[in-house]
């Protein structure tokens, strides 16, 4: 009985100092590691206090380059499109859905917001974005979006509390499925791993051939139920109507006619087919889509030797355009 | 299933309040499942491998028992050694003892089955089997040896090999030391419990909180040393020093505090080594589990000391190069082993000559001082992927300029890669190197931490040393060790370093 008197006292004195030590925490390294870590923490409590639309987005909300003609960001070009409305950008590269999710979990159930608008990014979709080298740092960064004491999130941090794997694991897993997740074409473009060695190009010293085997490499794959990012985009779906908020996709554009020029019209038809899935599903589900998959230019895309979503001023302008015109759209049918 | 991890804080009190509850004849049984579940978690299939050298050895340790012929006895022991050794050299050794993994690249596609071998044995090195082989051998020949009579039930000497809270990592134990405690009835004991806790809390901050903030800082370096300034190569060095022993004594010393929660003492595996004023010192208080193994399994059946003293050095240097070997499949690893050997080597040559002792303090400083560069330069060959990345460290380390055709025609003996990061640097290198090391202000704070700490320690450990101050003042330390881990760990992903061995 001592002894269980003794172990309780320690109890309640450790849980006394963890308590203690997370509003030191609070109040002196966690601002630094939100500033160090480039946490967005920050950006959704602006969002929260003076917007009307929260903007979710990835890299593409960036200006390409960076002297352009005119600088402003997707989110800014839209919040000039909508006078009536606020718009803050809650963005930063490499992010995808399942960081979004938590995010926007994080919105309170009592709010403001009118509209939540998330990117869509097609290649997000694919192995080689989900195993990316850089998904060990967002995933880390991810555990700081959960409401939760900032110590403990900060401790399952240094627990590794996130989706952590080896670089070399990583690898692994997106050639595997490169070489074994079957594309429905007859060989040899029935696998990634086939096709790229199936290239019109030649030797791999072709730079040509090399930027196909990225097209297909990115842009080569079957959307289905079993997708994580659907699941993360389905549950964003939940918590928006949890919260009743209307939610925005916005399925970013992505450069079709080089994917065509590059590789071949299969890969373009294949592109179209998932795009296509994306747009019935969420529509069934009253997301508002707005589809700019196939409306930007081959010149608007500011990246030459790799895909991406990174749009010159006139490509950033057709996509917020699309936006606005869906959401006022919207307005005047509801 | 990492001891710095969510799912071991919650595993362990689960293992420790059932192991408790359950009647002691039953403690054993569960013990083993919880030791499989735990190894289990890295990867299920390398359970197959440990039961395989639990029923080997097992079969094999009573059949040297029951046998009194020399040669039968012999016959037995070198099928626990072939089998034992053998997985591990599959799994471990075999890309490279085949004349490392280039030459078989030269083959692929013409020789599909060697494709296929490689490619098993690149499934991944099995979590923690230089430990447990290493262990199980050692169980088979003190059996040999007439050191230890066999364990009869395969269950029980199955908790021996599996034994979770050493098996990924170490202490290396021996049957003699550990068996008897495993199933030894243990009551609940708070001095056990308290002493528990505090080597894991001390275990954890020296892991998380040192080890996993250096680890980043010394992977820009290493991974680039190019560069790096020759200031910012040498901190680098000193950096993965301090990561590879908060690494290792941080784990150790979280596995000592696992199992003296359930009453288990397992031996101590480090004394404050960066202390030592002499390589054999160093060796005494660095990996002790490992060092006092090769002594008694290695070193002494080769003839030790009481043999020619040629012979003796010889046997000096083949323990010193089988242990860089047992770290791991690289030339690299062979040359660390050898450094120190020649290091030992010059030490016995030269205490031979001057025997007594010295009391003088700036000699004692000076001896301090040779042994930590020797282990530090030694340290480039470990923690270095190839010789050819030992060449850029030690060039930028000592000022000089590296030279690329140096660099590209080590590459091509060992038949190692050459980095792409490093030929992009030679073709555009100059003295103005673009990077520097950006060491927050906050990890110098916990190094000191951690130094004062050691000073304080010295060749005790941390339950012992502090047990004996009052309540306050060991409160207010465990104060600082709780918000250091919960606040100050490095929070990126890097591996234990010595899972790969």
């Amino acid at each position: 009985m001592d002894m269980f008197k003794k172990i309780s006292f320690r109890l309640v004195l450790l849980m006394s100092i963890i308590t203690l030590s997370n509003y030191v925490y609070k109040y002196t390294f966690y601002q630094q590691d939100v500033k160090s870590n480039g946490l967005l923490t920050q950006k959704l409590e602006e969002g929260l206090q003076q917007s009307d639309i929260l903007f979710f987005s990835a890299s593409p909300n960036k200006a390409y380059p960076i002297s352009d003609t005119d600088t402003r960001s997707i989110s800014r070009i839209l919040d000039d499109n909508l006078p009536n409305y606020s718009v803050t950008s809650v963005d930063t590269g490499a992010i995808h859905a399942g960081v979004y999710k938590r995010l926007i979990q994080l919105i309170p159930d009592e709010n403001n917001i009118k509209y939540v608008i998330v990117n869509m990014n097609y290649r997000s979709f694919g192995i080689g974005w989900m195993m990316s080298s850089l998904e060990n740092a967002i995933a880390k960064q991810s555990v700081f979006y959960a409401n939760r004491p900032v110590l403990l999130n900060r401790f399952l941090q240094g627990l590794n509390f996130y989706d952590a794997m080896p670089k070399k694991e990583r690898q692994r897993i997106i050639q595997n499925q490169w070489k074994n997740k079957p594309l429905p074409f007859d060989p040899p473009k029935n696998n990634v791993t086939n096709w790229c060695a199936f290239e019109k190009w030649g030797g791999l010293t072709n730079p040509k051939r090399n930027l196909a085997d990225h097209y297909i490499k990115n842009y080569a794959f079957v959307l289905d139920d079993s997708n994580p990012r659907i699941k993360d985009f389905d549950k964003i779906v939940a918590i928006c109507k949890q919260k009743n908020i209307q939610l925005v996709y916005n399925i970013l554009g992505e450069n079709t006619e080089n994917a065509e020029y590059l590789v071949d019209s299969d890969l373009t038809d294949l592109m179209q087919t998932n795009k296509n899935y994306l747009m019935n599903r969420y529509s069934k589900m009253d997301v508002i889509m707005v589809d700019n998959f196939n409306q930007i230019p081959d010149s608007c895309f500011y990246e030459r030797d790799f895909p991406t979503e990174h749009y010159n001023f006139t490509g950033r302008k057709i996509t917020a355009d699309n936006l606005s015109e869906s959401i006022l759209k919207f307005e005047i049918n509801n | 299933m990492l001891f710095d991890s969510l799912e071991f804080l919650i595993f362990l009190p689960a293992v420790v309040a059932i192991y408790y509850l359950l009647p002691h004849k039953v403690r054993w049984i569960f013990l083993l499942g919880a030791s499989y579940f735990f190894y289990a978690s890295w990867k299920v299939e390398f359970l197959s491998l440990i039961i395989y050298s639990t029923v080997v050895d097992y079969f094999v340790a009573i059949k040297i028992d029951k046998t009194t012929e020399k040669f039968k006895r012999k016959f037995y022991l070198w099928v626990s050694l072939v089998s034992n050794f053998g997985v591990l050299f599959l799994f471990k050794y075999f890309n490279f003892f085949i004349g490392s993994r280039n030459y078989f690249l030269d083959f692929a596609g013409q020789h599909p089955k060697v494709e296929w071998i490689t490619s098993v044995f690149e499934y991944g090195i099995p979590v923690g089997i230089s430990f447990y082989t290493f262990q199980t051998v050692s169980y088979t020949l003190d059996v040999y040896y007439g050191k230890v009579k066999p364990e009869k039930n395969i269950g029980k000497f199955a908790l021996f090999v599996s034994y979770f809270p050493q098996l990924v990592a170490g202490p290396i134990e021996r049957f003699s030391h550990l068996h008897k405690q495993i199933f030894a009835k243990h009551k609940l004991n708070y001095e056990n419990l308290s002493n528990g806790f505090r080597l894991i809390l001390y275990g954890l901050f020296v892991k998380m909180a040192i080890a996993d903030n250096l680890a980043p800082l010394v992977d820009q370096v290493f991974s680039n040393p190019l560069a790096y300034s020759q200031a910012d190569n040498t901190i680098g060095l000193l950096f993965f020093s301090l990561q590879i022993y908060a690494d290792f004594n941080g784990y150790s010393l979280i596995a000592i505090g696992v199992a003296k929660l359930m009453g288990v003492n397992l031996m101590d595996n480090f004394k404050t080594p960066y202390f030592s004023t002499s390589i054999k010192a160093f060796w005494t208080r660095w990996h002790i589990s490992l060092s006092t193994w090769f002594r008694d399994y290695l070193y002494i059946p080769l003839g030790g000391n009481k043999v020619k003293y040629s012979r003796w050095l010889i046997n000096i240097m083949i323990v010193f190069i089988v242990s860089g070997i047992w770290h791991g499949a690289n030339f690299t690893f062979i040359v660390w082993g050898a450094i120190h050997g020649l290091a030992y080597l010059t030490e016995i040559l030269f205490t031979k000559q001057n025997k007594t002792p010295t009391k003088n303090g700036i000699i004692i400083g000076l001896k301090w001082m040779k042994t930590f560069l020797v282990v530090n330069l030694a340290w480039v060959f470990f923690r270095s992927d190839s010789i050819a990345n030992v060449y850029l460290s030690i060039s930028r380390i000592f000022g000089h300029t590296p030279i690329q055709s140096t660099y590209q025609n080590i590459t091509q003996i060992e038949k190692s890669n050459p980095s792409e990061v490093s030929l992009n640097y030679f073709k555009q290198y100059t003295d103005n190197l673009n990077k520097t090391l950006e060491i927050n202000p906050v990890f110098i704070g916990l190094i000191a931490l951690l130094l004062v700490f050691d000073l304080w320690i010295q060749q005790s450990r941390f339950d012992k040393k502090i047990h004996a101050y009052p309540f306050v003042v060991r409160w207010s330390i465990y104060t600082i060790l709780v918000f250091c881990i919960m606040a100050l760990s490095g929070s990126d992903f890097y591996q234990f370093i010595y899972f790969q061995f």
